[in-house]
């Protein structure tokens, strides 16, 4: 590309409206004679349901309609789990379908964790529909809960689902157990960890909500949900919940604020708001609060992994090896287990090459929130065990934990790279990452620097995360041994208007990726068209082209080369065309600042705009060339692409009171070839601060019976701009050969490494203390323990 | 969830406040309304009627000695905490209670609480409660009987909340003349901004450095906002020196009873409450 447009930092276009508050919400939408619905949720983590008495709530006053999963039997199927861990027998609730189950969307006789529904009300008004949940009678017999995997998978423990024993859905592995046991046995040093990479709740700005219209005239559904996948949500909900023909329900996402992974799922509002608005023949509209939110929306991590990593005194990494118990819980949500399993074990090795390594997960349900993906996930529960133990083993063997990590980098000769463990990686310069980043650190100026805090009576730490983070879901064959029972290719249309303007429709949506902007600025860069005539559409699956949808840093990697090959076919056409205009042969036409012309002729040409017109009158276009210039493109992907990073935090301790200062934070990133380095940039910003919000404040805590404790944002401390530094960012450009664009995701790589950096940073800070590790989120209290295990 | 319907009035004089508390059971006060709409929405508190004082043009200002004020410095009651975080006079003369308003929430909400209602409504657990003890501030409300003033120590009650009646209005604050330098310092909550332990010190030290008058107060996660006797009777009298400071750190938590949080343990707090007495004082050492 001759990157006029590709490439520059041009204003989001998305902007103005989400500023001036003028861009809608589910929340914002009200529609003639719309109800509301609320759900009735399980106050016990685990109970039998003795009885549900609503007939005092259906005399509420303006009470619609009330149900209980009585009401759904036979009128509705559980919810399907659709990525499964791959390759491995498992084991999931039961389904009609023969496809792994995700239990019903209200239950009738076993209530599994706290945001479990029983009931569903519609009322005229949310208040309504609020008050009537209180009447409605629920008896349970509480059962004991399990909280941890740990405690779900000893022998006699609560049973939660039937179907699965002993509440295991999967022992997964990857990598090779025997050499790296022989490699753990015969090495010079061995270091070991334990620890937990807790559960955090993920919290978008806009919690979830969905409204549902039906036509009884054309039996046609309409969903409006803060969703990130609409396409995908539709199949789901039509083929396996409602049995509905795909064709009678759209669904369209308006703007969705944010989302982390988290809306990602299939989850029981959905289909009840379209069953209520079947059945009132009047628009139902669910909102969560923010409390319902963190109570029932997919959480995220929660590995608890013990992790050995040996190597040789002159600080060659030998081998790795790690058992996770991975928290599923209550039920599979969507796509949990593979994000699960798959996504944290193959990625162990991160950016080193060694030798030998194996991972295996214990993924089991517990009486939790069900897991699901958050922002980095898998990659940032591997990247933080590793890198921990990369430092222990450095601290170890008494060598400099950067020299340690040039020592076992895979070299960008070396590419594409096995890593033995499931991935291969496509490119990247791991090493010169680090250097750039120790550079901006001024790692060799530090010593002094630590001195200087410490005669403050701060102590002063660096911390040095170096990542791979697998990136653009993905090639489908692929996929499909990893477990995904469905395609993920992604697909584009564009379509060339008689008035200049060009209009895109994509698969793939946005809650926060800049697709209106990035996405015509590729579109733009190929033909010429400037990017305000250019029309993004997306996010309805009335008039898009099936696709995945944006999730795991994927849509710039795949529905941009959908786009980018699009561009490619109108360019055919319109050569076809302009050459029969000009009465020349294709081969002569050349194609630049969108128009054509005849090779060597400059003057003999004409513009796309002409072209395009000339295909719409179609008074005279060459045999055999169909009216109109439009075209489609299903791309999938030859493989995944892997961006990698290198991170360095810099802390300082108050020893007496256990407080960190984050001083600094560096991250020198791989994207491969940047489209919006401003949109980029801000995707980094994002994704950091997603990472230092699990490494210093968040935590989902259950007490023992089950309850979340932290379900407010008064009690679930998120990260805040004012006590963050200014990011530090730089980049290297390595482009993947597994795109035309040479791009790589962008979305989860400030994420992936910041829990790690800052981890290391106070370990490295505390090293006099003799702290080895502490377990995140790194409180004042936590760190202070640490330095006074026996109290002040 | 917030109550579906809500009564709302904006009374313009202190009597018609005051009575519609009395002719609206389900009513209560609102200044700023940072707090109650939270507590409101969490289904804390039940009100079917708020009476917003922010048209009450009296309860405004910091008024001086020299604007004819009785005591050192007399605050309205509805006056942001923004305002006086950034008033000179405070900043000179009333550091501990600039520090305290400043250190309160974000910025927005320094622009919209007003002390007089993050006194009533956030009582023990306000920033500017440790710092009203520490200078000895006398709080002067309006009730359908008459007028009264309280003590900042009488302020704050065992049971976390504050001695207001339920249609009392606090109409000023007033911070005596005593020449002491005064700081705040805190500990804050990671989510809510709030002080998981604040404490401040006001110090007056004689002409041979030795401490004439010193007062203490702690605020935040704790039962009661209330002076630290222990640790002002370990400085009392003598020079402010690390000796003595260590005295007072070790003494600090002494009577402090902290309330259940998740963010740190009562052993910690208990730790932490002395180094940051000790480094309040010892801020108050220099200069």
């Amino acid at each position: 590309m001759a990157n006029k447009v590709f490439g520059k930092p041009i204003k989001r276009k998305e902007d103005p409206a989400f500023i001036q508050g003028a861009a809608p919400f589910v929340a914002d939408m009200h529609l003639p004679g719309m109800a509301h619905m609320e759900i009735l949720r399980s106050p016990h983590a685990h109970a039998r349901i003795r009885s549900i008495d609503t007939s005092e709530a259906a005399k509420m006053p303006g009470v619609l309609k009330v149900i209980s999963g009585h009401d759904l039997v036979g009128r509705m199927k559980p919810l399907p789990c659709v990525w499964i861990p791959g390759g491995v027998e498992s084991h999931f609730p039961l389904h009609p379908q023969d496809i792994p189950g995700a239990g019903m969307p209200l239950q009738t006789d076993h209530v599994r964790f706290i945001g479990d529904g029983v009931a569903a009300v519609v009322a005229e008004t949310r208040y309504q529909a609020m008050d009537a949940l209180r009447a409605i009678r629920v008896e349970y017999d509480v059962l004991p809960a399990v909280i941890t995997p740990e405690a779900a998978l000893v022998e006699n423990a609560p049973l939660l689902h039937d179907s699965v024993p002993g509440n295991l859905n999967a022992y997964w592995t990857c990598g090779d157990q025997p050499s790296t046991d022989a490699a753990i046995a015969d090495a010079e040093v061995v270091v070991e960890l334990d620890l937990l990479n807790q559960r955090t709740i993920n919290s978008p700005i806009e919690p979830r909500g969905a409204l549902a219209t039906f036509d009884p005239v054309t039996d046609e559904f309409v969903l409006y949900a803060s969703t990130q996948s609409p396409h995908n949500h539709r199949l789901i909900l039509c083929y396996y919940v409602l049995n509905i023909p795909l064709n009678k329900l759209r669904i369209i996402a308006p703007n969705v604020g944010g989302s982390f992974g988290t809306k990602g799922y299939v989850y029981p509002d959905m289909p009840l708001v379209l069953f209520m608005a079947r059945e009132l023949k009047r628009p139902v509209k669910w909102q969560d609060s923010r409390q319902g939110y963190m109570r029932s929306t997919v959480q995220g991590r929660d590995h608890k992994q013990r992790a050995v990593l040996a190597g040789t005194r002159d600080g060659k990494i030998t081998a790795l090896h790690c058992t996770s118990h991975a928290n599923l819980g209550a039920y599979p949500s969507t796509i949990g287990p593979g994000v699960a399993t798959a996504m944290m074990g193959r990625s162990i090795t991160g950016p080193y090459a060694i030798p030998a390594a194996f991972c295996e997960v214990y993924a089991a349900f517990t009486n939790t929130v069900p897991l699901g993906a958050q922002r980095g996930s898998g990659r940032s529960e591997a990247t933080f065990m590793t890198e921990r133990l990369v430092d222990l083993f450095a601290a170890e063997i008494g060598m400099d934990p950067a020299e340690v990590r040039r020592r076992n980098f895979v070299q960008p000769g070396d590419m594409p790279y096995d890593n033995g463990l499931g991935w291969l990686y496509d490119s990247g310069d791991y090493p010169e990452l680090l250097e750039r980043a120790l550079k901006h650190a001024g790692y060799d100026d530090l010593p002094a620097l630590k001195e200087e805090a410490k005669a403050r009576g701060r102590r002063m730490g660096v911390g040095l995360a170096s990542f791979v983070a697998v990136s653009g879901v993905g090639p489908s064959p692929r996929m499909a041994k990893e477990g995904m029972l469905g395609g993920t290719w992604e697909a584009a249309s564009i379509r060339c208007e008689p008035t200049g303007d060009v209009v895109a429709t994509i698969g793939s949506k946005p809650h926060g990726q800049s697709h209106d902007t990035v996405f015509a600025q590729i579109i733009s860069e190929r033909l010429g068209v400037a990017v305000d005539r250019i029309s993004i559409r997306h996010s309805d699956t009335l008039g898009t082209p099936f696709g995945q949808g944006s999730y795991g840093s994927r849509s710039f990697s795949m529905a941009g080369p959908a786009l980018y090959l699009t561009c490619d076919k109108i360019l055919q056409k319109a050569c076809l065309a302009a050459a029969h205009k000009l009465n020349a042969s294709p081969d002569e036409m050349i194609f630049e600042n969108g128009r054509f012309y005849v090779d060597g002729q400059l003057e003999r040409g004409i513009t796309l705009l002409e072209t395009t017109l000339a295909l719409w009158y179609a008074w005279d276009i060459p045999d055999g060339v169909e009216p109109c210039l439009e075209a489609t493109t299903f791309w999938d992907a030859p493989d995944f692409n892997y961006p990698s990073g290198a991170q360095v935090a810099l802390v300082e301790v108050d020893p007496e009171t256990g407080e960190v200062e984050l001083k600094r934070f560096i991250a020198v990133s791989d994207v491969g070839v940047v489209g919006n380095p401003m949109v980029m940039e801000g995707q980094l910003h994002g994704g950091i601060v997603h990472g230092l919000g699990q490494a210093l404040f968040e935590q989902a805590i259950y007490d023992a019976d089950g309850n979340l404790i932290s379900d407010t944002l008064e009690r679930y401390a998120l990260p805040k701009a004012a006590g963050l530094p200014h990011f530090e960012l730089d980049f290297v450009t390595s482009p993947t050969p597994h795109n035309p664009l040479g791009v790589k995701g962008a979305g989860e790589i400030g994420t992936v490494g910041a829990t790690a950096a800052v981890g290391n940073a106070i370990c490295d800070a505390l090293r006099e203390y003799g702290v080895r590790h502490i377990d995140m989120p790194f409180t004042p209290e936590k760190v202070w323990r640490a330095i006074h295990p026996h109290g002040g | 969830m917030l109550p579906s319907t809500l009564n709302y009035a904006a009374p313009t004089t202190l009597g018609a406040a005051v009575d519609l508390l009395a002719t609206h059971p389900d009513a209560v006060f609102t200044a700023g309304s940072y707090r109650l709409l939270i507590d409101l929405k969490m289904q804390r508190i039940d009100a079917g009627t708020l009476v917003d004082l922010r048209k009450l043009s009296e309860l405004y200002g910091i008024a001086s000695v020299e604007d004819g004020a009785e005591y050192g410095v007399e605050i309205g009651a509805m006056t942001a905490l923004s305002t006086l975080a950034s008033d000179v006079r405070l900043l000179a003369h009333y550091g501990a209670l600039a520090e305290a308003a400043s250190e309160t929430g974000d910025a927005q909400i320094r622009n919209m609480a007003a002390l007089g209602g993050t006194l009533a409504y956030d009582a023990s657990a306000g920033d500017v409660a440790a710092a009203l003890l520490a200078l000895d501030a006398v709080i002067h409300t309006h009730h359908s009987k008459g007028q009264r003033s309280l003590d900042a120590a009488d302020f704050f009650t065992s049971d976390g909340k504050t001695a207001l009646r339920h249609d009392e209005i606090i109409t000023m604050v007033a911070l005596p003349s005593t020449g002491a330098r005064s700081v705040y310092a805190k500990f804050t909550h990671p989510a809510t901004l709030e002080a998981i332990i604040g404490v401040a010190a006001a110090v007056t030290l004689d002409d041979a450095g030795r401490v004439a008058a010193c007062r203490l107060g702690v605020c935040g996660s704790v039962a009661q906002a209330k002076r630290l006797s222990a640790a002002e009777a370990a400085i009392l009298g003598g020079a402010l020196d690390e000796t003595s400071i260590a005295r007072a750190a070790a003494s600090a938590a002494d009577g402090v009873e902290w309330l259940p949080s998740l963010q740190a343990s009562a052993e910690y707090r208990a730790h932490r409450l002395g180094v940051m007495t000790a480094r309040a004082l010892r801020r108050l050492v220099k200069a």
